[in-house]
């Protein structure tokens, strides 16, 4: 993997095994991102990009099953393959180092508990510690300054949370409510201040307040705030955006994009919208039934783009006056998908080549990459 | 110019209940006095953002809701609707007659079954708009047995012509809804709308739920019924781009009220109301050389049930004036039949 | 395309759809099972008259071997004269068990299709039309609900006599009091004055049929039904209530209102097709448990008489030979009608499982 790659992934194939057949739905999914940057994946309804999003997180729901390929993630300095891992080590990439923001933010909060404690939760699973020490250090200096020595009760119980956090008496005495007051004031002081840092105004107030509460903005403001609390390397955002008004989505993109240089994730940006991919992006990768058919800067991606299907797409964006031009045909059924490349029942050039062999996804300029046999892919 | 459609001082409000008697606490003013026309044969595009009470209009315009307060005056005459500017300032309790049998915000029973002959809706999502335990056939010739308009063999011959016009076979006649795509989806139920073949057709945001691929096709389907039947619409939808292409006119809803109305083009071009302004400042362009260096509207919308005093916008707006917060604008026409409801255009255009 | 042409095309895609269903069945054998043993049943008490002959004129009296006098009270075990035994008093077990299950079955079906019929009319009214009617018709279901049943049981059965008559005039004030009730309900045009005209020509007519009597027998048994016909509905009003609720606020139904369908309409072909589903798993679990109740019933004595065939009254009748000496003797008397209880009720829990577990993945495959 390249060194300035945080997520690299080759070749990912994946099948649903339903009652009406074997839904290919990935077919060899080659994508990468680099370090900090925002990768716009762009495709339309049924191409498999939630369903990659979903892969990334090695959070397949059944019938689904990998059945190639490799995901690989730059941790620590190593490159982990993540469908080699055992779920216990996915679970402490989840959340943590790789996180993920969804489409209808309401329908991924859970609905009884607050917003803070929704941010919370996902501060505590994975920076107890830190906090614990945090509080501990706020208290000794507190006790310095009052001239006390010696520890209380409340400091010796943090330091044995801290040494053996999963000791039958941590996990006891953290479940008595009040015990852990000052500790849960350092959580509580962190999750408004993260709620300031989305933008959203009076953000005690709302902290206190439930899902149901909050309009469709918020609502997502509060989810993205859920995915950044633990400063994640990749952010993984499916469409959060599309069931937003307009104006909304601007303000969101806007967020995103302060957000994204506040703290140097590399976000993975799912959207259907060209228009949005335009705003936000660094790079762009386009997909079709089931794989990346470009990959390019997103600059040269709409100047000169190379594969039919993009070519395609950018030419049925609606212009006032101009007749609407649509790609004839319709998304290939998965079951049963064209045979070589997905693409060639609806390309108009088509050759005999794309008839049968599945072209290979190359570079094709500096960092161009394509899979097009007009483009030399049957390398 | 004849318009079909009279709207005059439109309300539609929900109640909130509340307490233990489940008394009526506030109202949600979803539609909050709305007054325009829609010309025959004309497509009137209605767009704003979530909440700002567009759906209601339509649906209040075809009477699946009472409206509060307010006429909806179908098919009038101009020389009725003259007597009815007349009256309105000077006597309104004369109006009752002509109330009677033109505003269709007075009929009720059979006046009201007749005038479903007349107006039809097309839904957003059509997975939920059409009962999936009916057949295609069935949903589709519905409106003609629900009415009593056909016997059997003719019933059935008007379906299949319909199912033709939208794109489908008769071998589909005999399936259920979910066997169906989405966009095909959409297909029946428009053709459930026009069966019996209305004069006017509120269309419910028809392309949100659909592919993008498919939008165009659905587009062009519906501009080319619109010819074929002279049909008029009202477009309600929040996609600008989509409305761009199929609408003649398009008016612009903020928070229960009308802030702009003008030909589309002019609208897209010039867009005076500086919500209006905003609202297409913030659509993302499909160009990386053209992004936008801030977003153009700030804040959330207020909520409908406690709307700000005088015009609507002004706590958000970057050119509110001290009139702002105490008057509320009415719709002014600036030219060309563009009509903008906000005192500081108002004041330009005296100048 | 002709009419019958027609007809076989609109069945079709409702066949592929029950096909579907039945394969789903297939897979878990538990569903077939309860099939099979509801099957069993009905063909058991469909052959009823062929497996054990009648003896007497009422095909539910049990018969006796012998002279009532000479008769031995001791239960006798199972010879193949007597292909399950008898009870003491010498009644034929076996020919109790058979006639029993059509006594099951009439139960078990009686109970549940009013309870049906009932809750649906009640329960889809309610949640149809909403506000005061939706209020009035709940809290009557509540007060019905209530009803302690096995206390209304047996003060039925202590209340009604024997031979039971009914004035006529009362009946038809009943009846077109119902009829007026509904036309309310209808909300049609000309409403008041056809309630007041039918309100108007019952109490003259009540006035005119006054003396008219009819009388019926009736055994305790029957009013033991009437009872859990009384209190067996309200669930069911509920649960559908709930159900309309939910399909009233769809789509499809506000654009059916659009295509000028009115109410009625809307409820029969829209909203209850889409609403039904629940009911039906309930009504399957809840026949088992009613017959169940019908048969403690029975064996506290408040339930069929004492020569009916009628598995708990068997069951009764074993109650004072069972003491630790005679146990394995006259185990047979409870046992075997005990056993029939038992798969019934077994059966038709499984089938009730079958309906839930295919019903749904229908709805989700949708």
């Amino acid at each position: 993997m390249i060194e300035e790659n945080i997520l690299d992934i080759n070749d990912l194939v994946l099948n649903f095994y339903t009652y009406d057949g074997v839904v290919k739905a990935l077919d060899g999914v080659n994508l990468h991102i680099r370090d900090g940057e925002i990768l716009g994946l762009v495709g339309e309804t049924g191409c498999g990009k939630s369903v990659t999003s979903f892969a990334t997180l090695v959070l397949i729901p059944s019938p689904g099953k990998i059945e190639g390929g490799r995901i690989l993630f730059k941790f620590q300095d190593k490159t982990v393959d993540f469908l080699k891992q055992d779920d216990a080590f996915l679970r402490t990439m989840r959340g943590n180092n790789v996180s993920m923001v969804f489409q209808e933010p309401r329908a991924y909060l859970n609905p009884v508990y607050t917003v803070s404690n929704q941010i919370s939760e996902v501060l505590l699973n994975h920076r107890k510690g830190e906090f614990l020490k945090m509080t501990l250090e706020a208290i000794r200096q507190e006790r310095k300054k009052k001239g006390l020595k010696g520890s209380t009760f409340e400091m010796n119980l943090y330091m044995r949370m801290l040494k053996n956090p999963n000791s039958l008496s941590s996990r006891v005495i953290s479940k008595i409510p009040r015990s852990q007051r000052r500790f849960k004031q350092e959580v509580q002081r962190e999750t408004v201040k993260i709620l300031k840092d989305m933008e959203i105004p009076d953000p005690e107030r709302v902290a206190k307040m439930y899902p149901h509460e909050l309009s469709g903005g918020m609502a997502q403001r509060v989810v993205i705030a859920m995915a950044l609390a633990c400063n994640p390397k990749l952010l993984i955002a499916d469409e959060p955006t599309t069931n937003l008004d307009v104006t909304v989505q601007a303000q969101i993109l806007n967020l995103i994009k302060i957000l994204q240089k506040k703290f140097k994730s590399a976000i993975l940006y799912i959207t259907h919208d060209l228009g949005v991919v335009a705003e936000i992006s660094d790079r762009v990768a386009v997909m079709y039934a089931g794989s990346v058919v470009e990959l390019a800067e997103v600059h040269e991606l709409f100047k000169k783009p190379l594969h039919p299907y993009t070519r395609g797409l950018l030419e049925s964006i609606p212009q006032p006056g101009k007749p609407l031009k649509s790609i004839p045909g319709t998304v290939p059924n998965l079951i049963n998908p064209p045979s070589g490349c997905r693409f060639h029942p609806r390309c108009p050039y088509a050759m005999d080549i794309c008839r049968k062999v599945k072209p290979a996804f190359i570079d094709v300029t500096k960092n161009h990459f394509t899979a097009c046999h007009l483009f030399g892919g049957s390398k | 110019m004849n318009s079909l459609l009279n709207i005059r001082g439109l309300k539609k409000y929900y109640p909130i209940l509340g307490g233990v008697l489940k008394r009526k606490v506030a109202d949600v003013k979803a539609v909050d006095g709305v007054s325009f026309n829609i010309e025959k044969g004309e497509c009137l595009g209605l767009v704003g953002e979530s909440g700002c009470g567009k759906t209601t209009l339509g649906k209040t315009i075809i009477r699946l809701f009472v409206p509060n307060e307010g006429s909806i005056y179908y098919d009038t005459p101009t020389n009725v609707l003259e007597e009815v500017e007349r009256l309105e300032k000077k006597d309104p309790r004369s109006l009752k007659r002509i109330r009677k049998e033109y505003d269709l915000a007075t009929f009720r029973g059979r006046k009201l079954k007749q005038l479903r002959r007349k107006v039809q809706i097309v839904y957003q999502d059509p997975t939920t708009s059409l009962d999936p335990r009916i057949l295609v056939k069935d949903i589709v010739a519905e409106p003609i047995v629900a009415q009593g308009l056909a016997g059997g063999v003719e019933t059935k011959e008007m379906v299949i012509n319909m199912l033709e016009k939208v794109g489908l076979t008769s071998k589909q006649l005999y399936r259920y809804p979910h066997e169906f795509s989405g966009g095909q989806r959409q297909r029946i139920a428009v053709a459930r709308a026009l069966v019996i073949r209305p004069e006017f057709v509120v269309l419910d945001e028809p392309t949100s739920s659909v592919d993008v691929s498919v939008r165009a096709q659905l587009l062009n389907l519906l501009k080319d019924l619109a010819r074929e039947f002279g049909l008029t619409y009202m477009f309600v939808s929040h996609d600008l781009s989509v409305v761009e292409v199929i609408s003649n006119r398009v008016a612009v809803m903020y928070l229960g009220k009308i802030v702009e109305i003008a030909v589309t083009e002019e609208l897209f071009k010039k867009p005076l109301h500086p919500y209006a302004q905003a609202l297409f400042a913030s659509i993302p362009i499909p160009d990386p050389t053209k992004r936008k260096e801030r977003p153009p509207l700030t804040g959330e919308v207020p909520s409908p049930v406690n709307p700000p005093s005088g015009c609507r916008f002004h706590p958000r707006c970057p050119l509110a004036i001290d009139v702002c917060r105490k008057e509320e604008p009415q719709l002014i026409d600036v030219g060309h039949e563009h009509l903008v409801a906000c005192h500081v255009v108002a004041s330009n255009f005296i100048k | 395309m002709t009419r019958w042409e027609d007809f076989k095309a609109s069945m079709r895609p409702k066949i592929k759809e029950w096909k579907f269903m039945f394969k789903r069945m297939r897979g878990s054998p538990l569903s077939l099972a309860g099939v099979a043993i509801i099957l069993a049943f009905v063909i058991i008490a469909v052959l009823a008259p062929v497996l054990a002959p009648p003896q007497h004129a009422d095909p539910f009296k049990i018969p006796r071997d012998g002279e009532v006098a000479k008769l031995s009270p001791e239960p006798t075990p199972p010879t193949m004269k007597h292909l399950f035994g008898t009870t003491d008093q010498q009644y034929d077990i076996y020919y109790a068990c058979i006639w029993g299950t059509i006594t099951a079955f009439r139960v078990g079906i009686t109970t549940i299709g009013i309870a049906l019929i009932l809750g649906v009319i009640i329960g889809v009214s309610a949640a149809y039309y909403g506000g005061i009617i939706d209020e009035v018709l709940m809290r009557f279901t509540d007060i019905i609900i209530a009803f302690p049943g096995l206390i209304l049981a047996m003060a039925l059965v202590i209340a009604i006599p024997a031979i039971f008559t009914v004035n006529l005039s009362i009946g038809l004030v009943v009846i077109f009091g119902l009829i007026a009730f509904s036309a309310l309900i209808m909300r049609t045009r000309i409403k008041i004055t056809v309630t007041l005209f039918i309100i108007f020509v019952a109490t003259i007519a009540s006035l005119f049929i006054y003396p008219l009597n009819m009388g019926f027998t009736i055994n305790n048994l029957d009013k033991v039904l009437i009872a859990l016909w009384i209190i067996g509905w309200p669930g069911y009003a509920r649960v559908i209530r709930g159900e309309v609720l939910r399909v009233k606020s769809e789509d499809y139904i506000e654009a059916a209102k659009a295509c000028g369908a009115s109410d009625l309409r809307i409820i029969i072909k829209h909203i209850l097709p889409n609403a039904i589903y629940p009911i039906l798993i309930m009504a399957s679990l809840d026949t088992g448990s009613i017959v169940l109740t019908a048969a403690a019933l029975s064996f506290l004595g408040l339930g069929a008489p004492p020569d009916y065939a009628d598995w708990g009254q068997i069951i009764q009748r074993s109650q004072p030979w069972i003491s630790s000496q005679h146990l394995l003797e006259f185990a047979h008397v409870f046992l075997i009608p005990g056993l029939f209880i038992f798969i019934f009720v077994l059966g038709w829990n499984l089938l009730g499982d079958a309906f839930r577990d295919v019903l749904d993945p229908t709805l989700r495959r949708r």
